[in-house]
Formats: structure tokens, C-alpha cells, sequence
């Protein structure tokens, strides 16, 4: 507390601070909650399945923020991971030959013509190992969503739609195209190796937190070391003064919601893996909840500023206080009074932090003497 | 006494973060008087007007008498209800809203009416333009104006609220010479009607022009209040600045080497027509005209932001067209905005991040990626040499004040190595100690070799640090001149 006055002045100082702010608040939930519910909290099979529920929520979440600090928003982020999730299920399907679905009636209502489908099957190569099929699925996962982020940063930044508008229309694009392809019942039977990828433990540490924690690292990397990670923030901060400073803006977006669009690929793996199952409407509560931890996590609402850690941080504490709703016995209605409430007093304090920070603002006139 | 005084402030202080913004400063402003507040970046006037505004509380012991009436502490409710009123740099106006909202927005707000006829938006807003004499259409949006235009919104807008004090912060930055003219005339006008006007300001020949009486801020104190006939140009700088200033011509050599930039018959429809001119290296280009006379036009096409549509650029005699930004930092010409908030800087990323924009591909390590200690040690590099006053390269540059942020823009060109800078305003907004440090920086660079062409409307400046001067009018070149053979005066005369 001595130093304050001095570490208002320093942003990477600030940046230091709100890291222990943040890690301080999970400490003091993590703590709180274990002491309301000490056995079935801090119980081995609660803390596992935290481990097991944080990524893919985490892994929206942090794609969520690239998108929101470029100062745009994806709200197609979770349909474009069920539209990955369900056409990279089909091809997994369809090369290791384990759909307990009957996957001829399923083609039967995309493709009217049978020798099609029977010429696929002939094509099909047999020989393939199982990792093979696996990295298979995984490409295509990821390319898929690859391709859906890649139409939204076309709209976005070449036609120039508001990003909320843009996603929001390809949110029910998405969501349509899969719903064409499996009318909306569910994919299931995976076959074990894939299903790894979601509830297997490598050293006791789940395989879906390394994944995330690889994802933490990749993106923290990509948004701080990276020319395009600073020009994310710059367009966020600025689009005009980057456009004046020589950057590509539309470029730097269609990389930017792109790579959103593979993130919600890389939930949709996990969310498969996971449940052994992908349909229409699985994860659709993450929407918004990503967007407010994005919020909470200190990014600004318009763009430009924020950091990952500080989101990281927000996915744990929400999913800390979740768990603890879930154990303590909360019913659903009652749940959603404390999610709201919950909200609005994080609105107090952001708001209230603003004019913290406009109140600042004016020792620009000391430091400049 | 307190009959002809509108405002009287005694022990004003304010301190932040330990650090004293105000030391017991005083300023008593009379009715019907043209009051100029003047001081250096970090002097403490915008500290004073908030005080005034009742926006930021001073330190204990303050007393502040308004018609009359004391306060130890002023909030902007009470401010406002004394009839105090100011106009921000930022003009705080609804782009959104026509330009007759925008003038009746506070006087509607005030009379607590719950409907708002058109007509009385109207009427209202028709009346405070006619007691300033300016012609303008009450239903265009703000947003679509120029930003001279949105300063008389925001002027009319004071005046529509019937105020006994308008303080104005540095209201001519943005207005060319007509517009300054028709200002001077409003507020004598004011005068006249007895309002008292508070003109925060930082050019001294308007201050010369317009003012009944100066206070000088310095380092947070006041350095007292003198009439204006007790003052000279020479005693007001060496009053703010606390030095001597030595104000002489830029002596030049005249460069001699290969023309660095030709532009032949550069056009653009309803903008700029058939510009012409050479710019060789080590030469200073200064640019006049007034505002809509297409300056600004005619250099943003040459940085790619607003192509011309016929005509050609040479580039070290080299055909070079320009069709984006692209194309222009290819053929390395760097463009400082006019509006460095808007267009030059992220204000709230640090300086080392302004400054590195431009240049990432320089500070890769093998990865591909960008590495600390080149960031770090680039942007010191240009903080240093630029003299950009900060504690930190992280500070955001939020935080420095406007001398200090136009360096970091002009620092973050600079890291391109460029060999045509182009500086749209680079002083406006910035004091003349500042302005007389960017003075000597853009000197600085032109002696190394840089073209330098340089936009600006205060024929002073231009005349002082250029060699050449392009006078613009109606997006023409109406006559090039050699700075060694005219006077501001002449200058002025010119342009008009």
C-alpha cells in the first residue's frame, strides 16, 4: 500500500497488481467455499471434475477475449464449435466405423444420390491407423472452425458489419448447417482413443487442463510477443490511428476471428471427447458466460486493453463459485438470482473503477513538470 | 469589491499524489473582462479551471467568492447554477445530435420541461447564432461538421445558456484566421453584455489581440496578474518559460542534392487541383492556408489516406504511385495527423507501445517473435532522444501531456527511419515551450537529411521554420514563397 501512488503510474506494474488482485480473489473463493463445505468441496472427485469442466469453458473464454480485445465480439463462437464438433464427429464416424447412429440414414439426408455414398465408402482408404483418425479429426475440427471464424473476420472487416450483427447472423448459419446435417439428434460413440482426448489423465493431470494450459501459453504468447497480437490490441484501442500507423486492419481482423473460430474447434474436441457425444445446443450457456468473464477478467468493453491472465483468472473464479452453488444445493431459479446479482455487483465495481481511473487521469499535469 | 467581480479565488492548492499540481494560487476575474490564463504544459491551468468547473476539489483552506457569495468547495451543480460555464478542448458535444440539440441541450435540460417542442430547439438555438453572428444550418448532425463549425456549436451553446462566465480552454487551436476573427468579435460582444470570459490560451498574438488582462501560471504557482499593456511578447515567454527565448529565422543552407519529392499536378475532385512542388532533402516545406483550404487534403494523399486521382509523385526521381499507407512507408514518407488523439495515438497503451507500432519486423528474434529487450531498449532509445518527459516507458500515454504525446508520435515515425515526414499541426495544443522544443526537433531532423513538409496555420511558425512556404486556398496553390523574403503579416494577408 505504501508504494500506490507510485505503481499508479506504471502500467506494467498495474498489470503485475491486477494479477495478484485476481489470484488473491480465487484464493479467497477457493477458500471460502472450502470452508462452507470442507468434505464434498474439497473432495477429490469435485476437485477432478473442476479440472475436467474449466477447459473447454476456459478455452471459449479466452477465444472470446481475442475477439473482444480486437473490440469486436463472436456470438457464433459456440455454434461454430458445434458445427466443428459435428462434421469432424462424422468424419471420425465414418473412418473407424463405430457409429452406434446409423450413419447411411444420417447421409441419406444430405446426399439424395446413393452411389455417391456408396462411392465414398469405396473410396474410403481402410488402412488407416487409429492416431491417424484422430489427427484426422482433429484437423478437420480445427479447420472447420478455422473457416467459420475466417467468414466472420470477412464480414466483420471487409463488409464492414458490426461484429455483434455480423456473428450474430452466423450464429443461426452455424447452428442451421448443423441442424441440416444431423437434425438435431446427437453423434455419439466415439471411439476410446479419441475419447482420451476428454476424460484421460496424463501424470494425474487431465488431458483437457494440458490442453488448455497449451492454449493459455500459445495465446498469452500470440497477444504479447507477437506483431499481430500487438496489432489486435492497437485496432482494439484505435482502428484509426492503426490504420494512420501503417497496419492492416482488415487483415489483422480476419486473422483475428479466425483464430477465435480455431479456438471454439479446440472446445469443441474437448466438449466430444468429454461427453463421447456432439449435438446442436451443447454448450449454448457458455455464450454469454465466456463474454462476461472476459469482462470481469479486466478487457475492455470497447476494446483494447486487457490481458489474459486476468480472464484465466475470472474462468477459475466462476467456476469455483459454480461448483460451490452445485454442492451446496441451490436450486436452479435460485442460481440464476446469485449469477445476476453477482453481475451486477461486478458492474458496480468496474464503473466504479472507471472513475478511479478518470481521477487519476489528471496527474499527467504533475508527472509532465 | 465584490461588486465588480464576477469570481475572486484566494489559496487555491491541489495536490496529487504528494505532488503540488497548485501552490496557493489566486486569480480574480472581473464582470465584463477578457481574462487570459496562460502557463506551460503542467503549469496548473487545466487544474484551475476544473477547480472553477467545481470538477475537482481543492486542498483545504480555499476560498472562492462568486458574485458575492464564499465557498470552500465549488460542485459543479453550483458552478453551473453561478453561471459559470466551460468549453472543453474536446468540445463535449453530441455528434449524433443536430446542431440545434446540441445548442439547447443544457437550457432544455435546466428548465425541467418534460417535452421538448421542435420550435423551441429551434428558436433557442437560432437566437445564440445570431448574437454571435454565425450563419449555420440548425439541422446538419455535429458529427458532420468541421471541427472549426463544431466549435462555434459549442461556443453557442455557452452562449445560449445565458452565462456571466465562459471560460474557453485554447479555443482557437482548431479554427483558421476568419473563424479566430469572428471568435475575437463574439467575445468582444460578451464583453460588451458584461460576461466575463476566461481565455485559457497559448498564442500570444491572440492573447495580445484579445485580452484585458493576463494571470501566469508557472510550476503550479501564479506568477501574478498583469494588465496586457504592461506586457511584451518577449516578457510573457520569459514569464512562462523562466528563460530567455531567443526567436530568430531557421538560417538555412540551401540544399542542393537531388529533389528528394516531385509532385506534378496532384488532384483530387472537390478537394486539391494541379499541386505542384519539389522538396529536397534537408528542407523544411511549411504549408498555409485556412482550414477547408485542402491542406490537409493534399498531404494525407501523399501518406496514401486519400489518394489523389490524377497527377504523379516522384520519389528520389523514381515514379512512386501511392495508392495506400502501404505504398507511402514503402517509399518512406511518415504522416504525424492533425488530430493526434484520434489518429496518432493509442491513449491508453504505454509509450513503448506507441512508439514500437511501426516497426515490429525490426524487433524479431528468430521465433518470429517480438523480444523484450529490443522493445525496450528502442523505445528508450527514441524517449531519450526526443526528451519525452515520463517516468516510464509504461506509463499510457494517456497520462503525458500534449507536448510529451506529440513526441511519442513523432517518435514512433522516426523508429521508421523515414526520408519524407510529413507534420500535420504538430504544435497544436502544445505550449511554446514545448512548441519551441518540436521547433528544434523538426529543425534537428532536417539537418540530417529528412524532407520535412510541414502543415500549419499560424503564419508565425510557418515563417520562423521553413524555407519554403505553399500557401493553399480552395484546395489551389495560390503562390510559393521563399520564407527569407516574407513577413508574418504578409503572410496572413495571403492566405486570407
Amino acid at each position: 500500500m505504501k508504494a500506490k501512488h507510485r505503481i499508479k503510474f506504471d502500467s506494467s506494474q498495474n498489470e503485475l497488481n491486477q494479477s495478484v488482485a485476481y489470484f488473491s480473489l480465487f484464493v479467497l473463493v477457493f477458500a471460502l467455499m472450502a470452508i462452507l463445505q470442507p468434505r464434498r468441496f474439497l473432495s477429490g472427485i469435485n476437485i477432478q471434475q473442476l479440472a475436467f469442466q474449466i477447459p473447454e469453458f476456459g478455452i471459449f473464454s479466452i477465444g472470446m477475449m481475442i475477439v473482444m480485445i480486437s473490440g469486436g465480439i463472436d456470438l457464433s463462437i459456440i455454434t461454430t464449435a458445434t458445427l466443428s464438433g459435428i462434421i469432424s464427429s462424422i468424419v471420425l464416424l465414418f473412418l473407424s466405423h463405430r457409429g452406434t447412429m446409423d450413419l447411411g440414414a444420417l447421409l441419406k439426408g444430405i446426399m439424395a444420390d446413393d452411389t455417391i455414398r456408396s462411392g465414398l465408402h469405396a473410396t474410403m482408404p481402410t488402412g488407416i491407423s487409429m492416431i491417424g483418425i484422430i489427427v484426422l479429426t482433429i484437423f478437420v475440427a480445427l479447420a472447420v472452425g478455422f473457416l467459420c471464424g475466417l467468414l466472420n473476420g470477412f464480414l466483420v472487416a471487409k463488409v464492414k458489419i458490426p461484429p455483434i450483427l455480423a456473428t450474430l447472423g452466423t450464429m443461426r448459419l452455424y447452428e442451421g448447417i448443423a441442424l441440416v446435417i444431423t437434425k438435431g439428434a446427437p453423434l455419439t460413440g466415439f471411439p476410446d482413443e479419441f475419447i482420451f482426448l476428454g476424460s484421460g489423465e496424463i501424470l494425474g493431470i487431465p488431458v483437457p487442463m494440458i490442453i488448455f494450459i497449451l492454449a493459455i501459453l500459445a495465446v498469452a504468447t500470440l497477444l504479447a510477443k507477437t506483431p499481430l497480437g500487438r496489432g489486435i490490441y492497437a485496432v482494439g484501442e484505435n482502428p484509426l490511428a492503426a490504420q494512420y500507423s501503417g497496419l492492416d486492419n482488415s487483415k489483422i481482423l480476419m486473422k483475428t476471428y479466425a483464430i477465435t473460430g480455431v479456438l471454439a474447434g479446440l472446445a469443441a474436441l474437448i466438449m466430444m471427447a468429454r461427453v463421447d457425444s456432439i449435438k446442436v445446443g451443447y454448450g449454448n450457456s457458455f455464450l454469454l458466460q465466456s463474454v462476461l468473464v472476459v469482462i470481469l477478467g479486466g478487457v475492455s468493453t470497447v476494446g483494447g486493453t486487457g490481458n489474459i491472465i486476468g480472464v484465466v483468472f475470472s474462468v477459475l473464479i466462476l467456476r469455483v463459485i459454480s461448483s460451490g452453488f452445485n454442492i451446496m444445493g441451490f436450486s436452479n431459479y435460485m442460481r440464476n438470482v446469485i449469477w445476476g446479482s453477482l453481475l451486477i455487483i461486478v458492474a458496480i465495481v468496474i464503473s466504479s473503477g472507471f472513475r478511479f481511473i478518470k481521477k487519476t487521469k489528471h496527474i499527467d499535469e504533475v508527472i509532465s513538470r | 469589491m465584490a461588486e465588480e467581480h464576477c469570481i475572486v479565488m484566494e489559496n487555491i492548492s491541489k495536490s496529487y499524489a504528494g505532488v503540488e499540481a497548485l501552490d496557493n494560487v489566486g486569480i480574480d476575474i472581473l464582470k465584463g473582462e477578457v481574462h487570459c490564463l496562460i502557463g506551460e504544459n503542467g503549469s496548473g491551468k487545466s487544474t484551475l479551471i476544473k477547480i472553477i468547473a467545481g470538477v475537482i476539489t481543492p486542498s483545504r483552506g480555499a476560498c472562492i467568492t462568486i458574485h458575492g457569495k464564499n465557498y470552500s468547495k465549488l460542485t459543479p451543480v453550483d458552478s453551473m447554477r453561478q453561471g459559470i460555464q466551460i468549453i472543453y478542448q474536446d468540445l463535449s458535444l453530441f455528434p449524433n445530435m443536430t446542431v440545434a440539440e446540441n445548442i439547447a441541450i443544457n437550457q432544455l435540460l435546466e428548465s425541467g420541461k418534460q417535452t421538448i417542442s421542435k420550435r423551441l430547439i429551434h428558436e433557442i438555438a437560432s437566437n445564440a447564432l445570431k448574437t454571435i453572428c454565425i450563419d449555420l444550418k440548425l439541422e446538419t448532425l455535429v458529427g458532420d461538421l468541421p471541427i472549426a463549425k463544431q466549435q462555434i456549436v459549442a461556443i453557442s451553446r455557452a452562449v445560449a445558456c445565458g452565462e456571466s462566465l465562459i471560460i474557453m480552454d485554447e479555443p482557437t487551436s482548431s479554427l483558421g484566421k476568419k473563424d479566430i476573427d469572428c471568435l475575437f468579435r463574439i467575445i468582444r460582444t460578451l464583453k460588451s453584455n458584461g460576461i466575463s470570459i476566461l481565455f485559457v490560451g497559448h498564442k500570444l498574438n491572440e492573447i495580445f489581440e484579445i485580452a484585458d488582462r493576463v494571470t501566469v501560471l508557472k510550476d503550479g504557482k501564479s506568477l501574478g496578474t498583469h494588465d496586457i499593456h504592461e506586457l511584451t511578447y518577449q516578457k510573457v515567454i520569459e514569464l512562462m518559460t523562466g528563460k530567455a527565448l531567443a526567436i530568430s529565422n531557421y538560417e538555412r543552407d540551401y540544399p542542393s542534392a537531388e529533389p528528394l519529392l516531385e509532385v506534378r499536378n496532384l488532384s483530387k475532385r472537390f478537394q486539391f487541383k494541379d499541386i505542384n512542388f519539389t522538396l529536397y532533402p534537408g528542407e523544411i516545406i511549411g504549408v498555409t492556408g485556412l482550414v477547408g483550404s485542402g491542406r490537409t487534403e493534399m498531404v494525407s494523399s501523399l501518406f496514401g489516406l486519400n489518394p489523389a486521382d490524377s497527377g504523379k509523385i516522384l520519389v528520389n526521381g523514381k515514379l512512386t504511385p501511392i495508392r495506400s499507407v502501404r505504398d507511402a512507408l514503402r517509399a518512406g514518407i511518415c504522416y504525424v495527423p492533425e488530430d493526434r488523439l484520434s489518429q496518432g495515438l493509442f491513449m491508453n497503451h504505454s509509450i513503448k507501445n506507441n512508439i514500437i507500432i511501426t516497426i515490429f519486423h525490426d524487433l524479431l528474434n528468430r521465433l518470429g517473435l517480438l523480444e523484450s529487450g529490443k522493445v525496450k531498449q528502442t523505445s528508450s532509445l527514441w524517449v531519450k532522444d526526443l526528451a519525452i518527459r515520463t517516468p516510464s516507458i509504461e506509463l499510457p500515454v494517456k497520462q503525458l501531456s500534449g507536448g510529451n504525446q506529440q513526441r511519442v508520435v513523432i517518435a514512433k515515425w522516426l523508429a521508421r527511419n523515414p526520408r519524407i515526414l510529413i507534420l500535420d499541426g504538430p504544435t497544436i495544443g502544445v505550449d511554446v515551450g514545448a512548441k519551441e522544443e518540436i521547433h528544434k526537433t523538426i529543425r534537428a531532423l532536417a539537418g540530417n537529411g529528412l524532407g520535412i513538409i510541414f502543415v500549419s496555420d499560424e503564419a508565425f511558425e510557418v515563417v520562423q521554420h521553413s524555407h519554403r512556404i505553399i500557401i493553399m486556398k480552395e484546395g489551389q496553390v495560390v503562390e510559393i514563397v521563399d520564407s527569407k523574403d516574407v513577413l508574418e503579416t504578409d503572410l496572413l494577408e495571403k492566405i486570407d
